[in-house]
């Protein structure tokens, strides 16, 4: 009896540690596409707004297997490079109305929306996965097998703040 | 044609297959009547007369039930397709036809059946994209060679609306029936589900608890269904769930929904006498449209599918 209990939670724990391993995977390849998109956005920029971009560029390193935090860590630099694109478009009306800057803009909203989607999907497994070692008798098990807690992938997208109203 | 012209056409056309339907059944049960007892109590004679009478009920019935459907396209054309036309651009309106069968294999949010009935079909475009709806009614039946049993295992409306975007693969949400989420059955239910649809369906939990309690969702790519699902999306789901069970099945092109309303809609329910009635009439219809284009409304709300 206990070893089929063993049996079957052990395969629980190594199933759901394989999604979480697709999802960072789809967070991978949603965030190099966003990668890709901003810096072809940048290149189209600097064309009307040389000074202000060569403030702007900033390191960011994507390459295969990083783990969750450096993975935030790009999420969080691209956010704030789309963030100085969107202040540099803001001042020249002619890069706004570019058609190759306009087309890279739809595909960025597009890039975020997969990102979004994968990191839901992520934090959704971990949240699985994490529920399941601190219950009991999974978590027998589970430190049986050396499991450990799973990191949540969590961007600075969305920042809990104060809401000021001007009455 | 004026108010008065169509309820006197409808009167008609509704007392015709009234009065064949009681004249079916008085010839069925009398004609039983005298086959049983006419042989004891007439002999040869009474036999003979049971089974015409028999004969006559039968011929009776398919009668009526042609009755039935010219009522029904003649409803269809003076009333139901001018209300339809308030809320979409229409294409067609077939009264007794209903969506093509083999639509069916291919959607997995209707459950297993040997026998269908449909009509209402409607074609048209609401909110710039192609919809296309009809009445279902599923039965399962079984016999044991003695008996029959007829089960109704779905009476509603099914619809197919048009996306704006093309999604990567299915994803399937339905009412939630058997097992717990991530459970074995769930498991053995969605490998079933795989098997016989010839896809390959993957459980998904989403991190709304209560959606997860309510619904069962199967994807074929998981982060498409999580793309489908935003929270809000999901929110508004749960409260369509409240009013009616609505099962969904997103496809590359288009969304299908199974609404268990267990009623059939744009049907004549009762006599229509005055311009009342009529008023009434094409109010309930309004109504029954309102109740469908509300879910649309839904769905179109999605920014990630319109």
């Amino acid at each position: 009896m206990f070893l089929i209990f063993l049996i079957s939670v052990s395969n629980k724990f190594a199933r759901k540690s394989v999604k979480i391993d697709e999802a960072l995977s789809g967070i991978e390849v949603a965030l190099t596409k966003r990668y890709d998109t901003l810096t072809k956005m940048a290149d189209v920029a600097k064309s009307y707004a040389r000074h202000e971009m060569e403030t702007l560029t900033m390191v960011i390193s994507m390459r295969k297997g990083m783990s969750v935090q450096e993975l935030t860590d790009s999420a969080n630099r691209m956010n704030e490079m789309a963030s100085g694109l969107n202040v540099v478009a803001e001042q020249y009306p002619l890069l706004r109305s570019n058609t190759v800057y306009e087309e890279l803009q739809k595909g960025i909203r597009d890039t975020e929306e997969q990102l979004q989607a994968a990191r839901r999907l992520y934090n959704a497994n971990v949240s699985s996965f994490n529920q399941q070692l601190v219950t009991f008798p999974s978590s027998i098990v589970g430190r049986m097998k050396g499991y450990e807690k799973r990191s949540f992938f969590e961007t600075e997208e969305v920042k809990m703040q104060d809401v000021k109203l001007d009455l | 044609m004026d108010n008065r012209d169509l309820i006197t056409e409808l009167q008609r056309l509704r007392n015709r297959s009234v009065y064949m339907m009681a004249g079916a059944v008085i010839s069925l049960v009398l004609g039983f009547f005298l086959f049983i007892i006419g042989g004891i109590a007439l002999g040869g004679g009474g036999v003979l007369l049971g089974i015409v009478l028999f004969g006559t009920g039968m011929v009776l019935l398919i009668l009526q039930s042609k009755r039935k459907k010219e009522l029904k396209s003649y409803m269809g054309e003076t009333v139901v397709k001018p209300v339809l036309q308030e809320f979409m651009e229409l294409e067609s309106y077939e009264a007794n036809e209903f969506m093509d069968p083999e639509l069916f294999k291919d959607i997995g949010i209707l459950p297993a059946h040997n026998r269908r009935y449909g009509s209402d079909l409607i074609r048209g475009r609401y909110g710039g994209h192609l919809l296309e709806m009809c009445d279902l009614e599923l039965q399962q039946v079984t016999s044991n060679g003695k008996s029959t049993t007829v089960v109704t295992v779905f009476k509603g409306q099914l619809l197919s609306y048009e996306l704006s975007k093309q999604i990567h693969g299915y994803v399937e949400i339905t009412k939630h029936t058997i097992g717990k989420a991530g459970g074995f059955l769930k498991r053995l239910k969605n490998w079933g589900t795989s098997v016989s649809r010839g896809r390959d369906f993957e459980h998904v939990e989403t991190e709304n608890q209560m959606f997860n309690e309510t619904f069962d969702v199967r994807a074929e790519d998981p982060q498409t269904a999580f793309l489908v699902l935003t929270p809000q999306f999901m929110e508004r789901l749960l409260q369509i769930n409240e009013v009616y069970t609505t099962n969904f099945c997103f496809t590359p092109e288009c969304v299908y929904l199974a609404i268990k309303s267990n009623e059939d809609r744009f049907e004549l329910k009762k006599d229509i006498q005055t311009e009342e009635d009529i008023m009434r009439l094409k109010e309930n219809l309004r109504e029954d449209i309102k109740a469908t284009t509300s879910l649309l409304d839904v769905l179109r709300k999605n920014e990630y599918l319109f």
